[in-house]
Parts: structure tokens; sequence; C-alpha cells
């Protein structure tokens, strides 16, 4: 009897073992690609190499670390891959590798849609990082800016139309974003309202939860859009661009909250035998998600198992330094207005998705803490305090290890985009973009011999991603 | 129940091992014939279905047999002209235009003269033949055959979605026009490409 007890003893602790063993081989096979503070590590390389704007080395490093036994991104996070080289190749001037990577990046997303039922039952089971990263509404939208941008670069105002389009016309990416979480969050907002309040007011709680996207109409995706359309000498086109362009400030007042920039009346006006500049530049870097831990008291469970821990991912901004942008071009001198708060659209869309991250987030751990329960009940039943202790400690790392907020986000999109136009002789220019922060010039970039001519697009496009680098060590997707 | 236990854990093993990632590609030859739908966006297919139906309508119009034959005997000469791309896709409309230019061109119907890039290579290759190739060789200048007509195209697309459903269609608008009179003497039209796409919701 006696042995009997011992070698069930052993084939528990064995069983235990190799569960152990396996979970832990899954936790690591999945992932594949590098540490979190290996990722840290390279991350700010990078950063260090754009608060310089040498985007060619930071672009480098992105592929190097790519290549690296373990990679930077892995399996399920190819839509980062693509969208940060595509972003990189963008500020590089490689605008042709930036298309290609960026429409990789839409394909992807596109393809998300489709969700994997393994892979999600292992987010529910362990995290959202054991599922592809489906790529948020704002990299969808802002990839097809960029992507619009890189075949105006390519000499292509009919391609760049063509992902103008994809934001603007009825059923694009804008409409469906305004109709994609209205119904979800009230559903879930009525469902499970008890806990979405407590989290609200959880200790910690800095997030905001179960918010609906207030933005669906983007004036920076209309700028580009009158503009090209302009080019493509459409003017029905440009009148109802125009309309939407107004129609975004006005029913959208917690984005836009500056006035509509000068450069807009400018189009409008007409330019009659003078040539029209215009200057659209981006600066900043936009926020990133970080972990945030909030912190939650569950008094149906006995001990420390009361206390949990709820990793979510939070917005986090990078300060940037640039507040003024000044345009020089022959003796005209003009200051660049903002149009769009990229940073801010970005928190806002977001939100809309916080309600459904929040919710899944705490019935895992909640899931998690209530097995951990069990088990620590029957272990201290049937091997003493001692077993049920050893199992609350093992179970609470298990927990501790495997609940990891999914930080993955593009890095590199800018904070805010600015515009400005001005009305000069047609010739050849130089155009020269000054950048200050408090007064004091940071950066000058230059575009020489620019031929500004009329009656044809004369666009100046600039990239200062300068922010305050001290920042960039914290961690990121 | 231990037996259960078992089985549910190894399921949920299985699962958390298959969403480990994709497997490699695997490449298989087919037939360029074969009709080959992955994405439901814009594909060699429907660029088969609108060349093909819109140039059996260019060659058996009675309005370019008109032409033709209002040429005294001969052969029209036609440029290629833009075919744009008002979709919201990227469309490589060359495709089309080019696909029109063989075809009618191996009918022997109408002659082509080279557009575009082209004919901005071959205008600088006759310039450059001036100052380096003998005179017996050297191409003379201000010697191209002159187009009588100019073929355009433009590809637009209508999009709408709901939920995982998306229908996508296609009008592809193609014309030929005099270049001495703006007198259109064909105008086609093919807008038979219409694509319900539904995106499953799952997968394994």
């Amino acid at each position: 009897m006696f042995m009997d007890m011992n070698k069930k003893r052993k084939i528990r602790l064995v069983s235990l073992f190799v569960s152990a063993f396996i979970v832990l081989m899954i936790l690591t096979a999945c992932g594949g690609g590098a540490s979190r503070a290996q990722r840290a590590d390279i991350y700010a390389e990078i950063d260090e190499a754009i608060s310089r704007n040498d985007f060619v080395t930071a672009l480098q490093m992105v592929i190097d670390a790519q290549g690296a036994q373990r990679p930077l991104y892995d399996n399920n996070n190819v839509i980062s891959l693509f969208l940060n080289k595509g972003l990189l190749e963008f500020y590089a001037g490689l605008h042709a590798d930036s298309a290609e990577s960026l429409l990789n990046a839409e394909r992807l997303i596109q393809e998300a849609f489709t969700r994997s039922i393994s892979q999600n039952v292992a987010s529910f089971i362990l995290n959202d990082n054991t599922k592809e990263y489906p790529g948020e509404d704002f990299e969808d939208i802002y990839l097809t800016v960029f992507n619009a941008l890189n075949f105006y670069h390519q000499g292509s105002i009919e391609a760049a139309l063509v992902e103008i389009r994809k934001l603007t016309l009825p059923s694009g990416k804008l409409e469906l974003l305004s109709r994609k979480y209205d119904d979800g969050n009230a559903r879930i907002r009525g469902e499970h309202g008890d806990a979405l309040n407590q989290a609200e007011s959880a200790e910690g709680a800095s997030t905001p939860v179960s918010r609906n996207t207030t933005f669906s109409n983007s004036a920076l995706a209309r700028y580009l859009s009158i503009l090209f359309y302009e080019a493509d000498r459409n003017p029905d086109a440009v009148r109802i661009e125009m309309e939407q362009f107004h129609a975004a400030f006005a029913n959208q007042p917690t984005i836009y909250t500056q006035s509509v920039p000068r450069a807009i009346n400018l189009i409008a006006e007409g330019s009659g035998d003078m040539a029209r500049l215009d200057v659209l530049t981006f600066v900043g870097l936009s926020p990133i998600k970080e972990e945030e831990t909030l912190q939650q008291y569950w008094p149906i469970f006995t001990g420390s198992n009361r206390y949990a821990n709820i990793n979510l991912p939070r917005l986090v901004e990078r300060p940037n330094r640039v507040d003024r942008i000044e345009i020089v071009v022959g003796d005209e001198t003009f200051r660049l207005e903002l149009l769009e708060d990229m940073g801010t659209v970005i928190v806002d869309t977001f939100n809309a998705r916080y309600t459904q991250i929040f919710l899944k987030t705490y019935i895992r751990t909640l899931v998690k803490h209530t097995a951990l329960e069990i088990a620590q009940n029957q272990a201290a039943e049937r091997g003493g305090a001692l077993a049920g202790m050893g199992a609350r400690l093992a179970g609470g790392l298990l927990i501790e290890a495997s609940e990891r907020a999914d930080v993955r986000i593009s890095r590199y999109l800018p904070n805010g985009a600015f515009v400005g136009g001005v009305l000069v002789e047609p010739g050849t220019y130089t155009v020269t973009a000054n950048f200050y922060s408090q007064g004091q010039l940071v950066r000058t970039k230059t575009r020489e011999n620019m031929e500004i001519r009329a009656n044809r697009l004369n666009l100046a496009q600039f990239s200062n991603l300068d922010f305050i680098y001290a920042f960039s060590q914290i961690q990121g997707g | 129940m231990k037996k259960l236990t078992i089985i549910l854990v190894s399921i949920m093993a299985l699962l958390l091992i298959a969403s480990c990632g994709p497997q490699g590609p695997q490449v298989t030859r087919i037939d360029a014939g074969t009709q080959t739908d992955l994405s439901g966006f814009w594909n060699d297919t429907d660029v088969r279905i609108v060349t093909t139906a819109l140039i059996n309508d260019f060659l058996n119009s009675p309005r370019v047999n008109q032409a033709i034959e209002a040429m005294g005997g001969r052969t029209p000469i036609v440029l290629v002209g833009r075919f744009s791309n008002e979709s919201s896709e990227q469309i490589n409309t060359a495709i089309i235009s080019s696909t029109f230019e063989t075809v009618i061109f191996n009918t022997g119907r109408l002659d082509f003269v080279a557009g575009g890039s082209a004919r901005d290579q071959l205008r600088a290759e006759r310039q450059d033949q001036q100052s380096h190739a003998s005179e017996q060789t050297a191409a003379a200048l201000a010697n191209e055959a002159g187009a009588d007509f100019m073929l355009f195209g433009t590809v637009r697309s209508q999009v709408d979605r709901a939920g995982n459903q998306t229908v996508r269609t296609y009008i592809v608008d193609a014309e030929i026009t005099s270049v001495e009179t703006n007198q259109r003497i064909w105008m086609g039209r093919n807008d038979e490409i219409k694509k319900v796409v539904v995106q499953p919701r799952n997968r394994l």
C-alpha cells in the first residue's frame, strides 16, 4: 500500500514536470523571435539612427536584425516587419521598395480578417502574442496614405489616386472604420458592463475603455486626394474632396482641434499664371504600445490569489521636439500648419478596439486564477499545506510568465502632418525646411533644383522624425 | 474522466502546436488558362475575359469596317494612348492595352505605331544615330508614321462591403478615336466581371 502511494506520487510528479516542460516548449517554440530584452536593445539602436534622421542605417538595422538567428519579428508578426520596413524605406527615399513592403502589409492585414481557431485558442490560454498580429486600423489607413505618396514620388499620379480611392470611396477603409466598432462595443458594454466599470476605476488604470472611434474621415487623405485629382485635371472630384476635407474638420472636433490650414484656401483660390508650391511635412514619432499592469482584487479567491495583475497594452506618446516648421523658397518664407495630429488619430482608433482587448485579458486572467485556486486546493488536500503552497507558487509563476500584453505595433509612423503653400513665379528653386524646437533651429532639410511650374502639382515633401531619444529606451512590440 | 482529460489536453496541445506558424511554400505548375481566384482582386482571368470580349466587339464592329474602308486600301495606323486605372486597386492596365495591340495587329487589319516611353526611346536613338551612325545607315529624322487613330481606355471598379462580404464590379471602357477629327470610330464596354468575395471568419 505504502509503495503504491509512493509510485502514484512519483507518476504525478513526473506528469507535472512533463506538462510544465511541454508548456515551456510551446511558449518558447511559438515565439521563435528575439526576446523582449533583445528587441528593446535593437529598437534602441534603430531609434538612435532615426533621431539622427539616418533612415538608411535604421533600415539596414531592421534587415540585419530580421536575418539574425532569432529574428526581430517572428512568424506571427510579419505585418509589423513589412510596416516598419516600408516606412523606413519611405523616409530613405526608396519608394518602389516601400510601396512593395506596404502593399505586402496591406495584403496580410486583409488576410488576417480570417482568424485562426488554433491561434485563438492559444491566445485564450496563453496571451494575445500567440496570434498573428492583424495590424491596427490606423496602420491600415496610414500605410495607404504613405503608399499614395510612394507612387507620387515615382511619378504616377494615377497609381497614387488608386491608393487614395482605397480610403475615400464608399466602402473604403475610412467608411468601414466608422461602422466597425459601433455595434460590437455597445454589445460588450451591455453584456459585461460590470467588469468594464470595475476596470475603469481599478488602481493604476490610465487607459480608456469602451469608447467608439470618432475618426472616420482623414484630412490628410483628403488633402492628398485634392492635390492628386487636381493634377489629374478632375475638377469635380476636387470639389467633392474639398467638401469632404471641410467635413473632416467640422465633424471631428476632438481630432481636429486646430483651424483649417491656409494651404487649403490657397488651392481653392486658384493660382492663375503663378505656380503653386505645396509642402507636406511629417514630424515626430507616433505613440507606441507598452505594457501596463492593472491591479485587480478578486475576493472570491483565497490568500495571495486574490490579487491579480492584468497586463494590458497602452499607448504612450514619444515626446517630439519640433514645434515650428518654416519653409524658405526664393524670397518667400512661410510657416507650416498642422493638418493632422496622427498621434491623436492613433489613440482614438486604438481606444475603439481596447474594449475587446480588455475583456479578453480580464476573462483569461480570471480563468487562470480560478484554475490556480482549484489546483492549489487539490494539492493541499492530497499533499498537505506545503504541496498547496508549491502549487500556488508554480502556478503563480506560470501565470506571470504567460500573461504578456500584446505590444506589437508599427514603430515608425510619424506623429503629425503639417502643410503649407505659396504662389511663386514659375522657375527652379531650392526649397528649404527649417525645423525649430523652443525657438532653436534643430534641423534643416533642403530640396535642390525643384522645378516649380504653373498648372501642375509641385509638392515638396519632407520627413523629420526628430524626437527626444532618451525616451526610446522603453520596450516595444 | 481521466481519458476525457487526456483527450482534451491532447487537442489543446495539438492546437497550440498548430498555431505556431505557417509552413513553407508549395509550387504547382498549372495550365495558363485555368481560372484561379485567390483574393477576389483583378487577375489574369479577368484580363482574358475582358480583352477577348472587347477585341471581338471591335473586330466585328461595322463602324470599324467603315473606317478601314474609308482609308482607301491603306491600312490605318493606330497609336495606343492612355489606358487609365480609375479603380481602387493597383491594376497593370498595360496588359490590357498590349493584348489589344497584339491581337488586332496580328489580324492585319490595323497597324500600330509605338507611343509613350517606347517612342521616346526610339526618338532618342534616332537622334543619337545622327552623330554616331554612318550616313548610309542612320535613320532619317521626321519620317515617323503618323497615327490615324488613338486607342484609349479606362478600368473602373465599384466595391460594396458589409461584414465579411465584398462585391467587386469592374467596368472596362475602350475607344478608338480619329486623331484628325476627334471622331470616335469605336467604343466598347465590358462590365461582366462581378465577384462576390466571402472571406471566411475562421480557419484552423
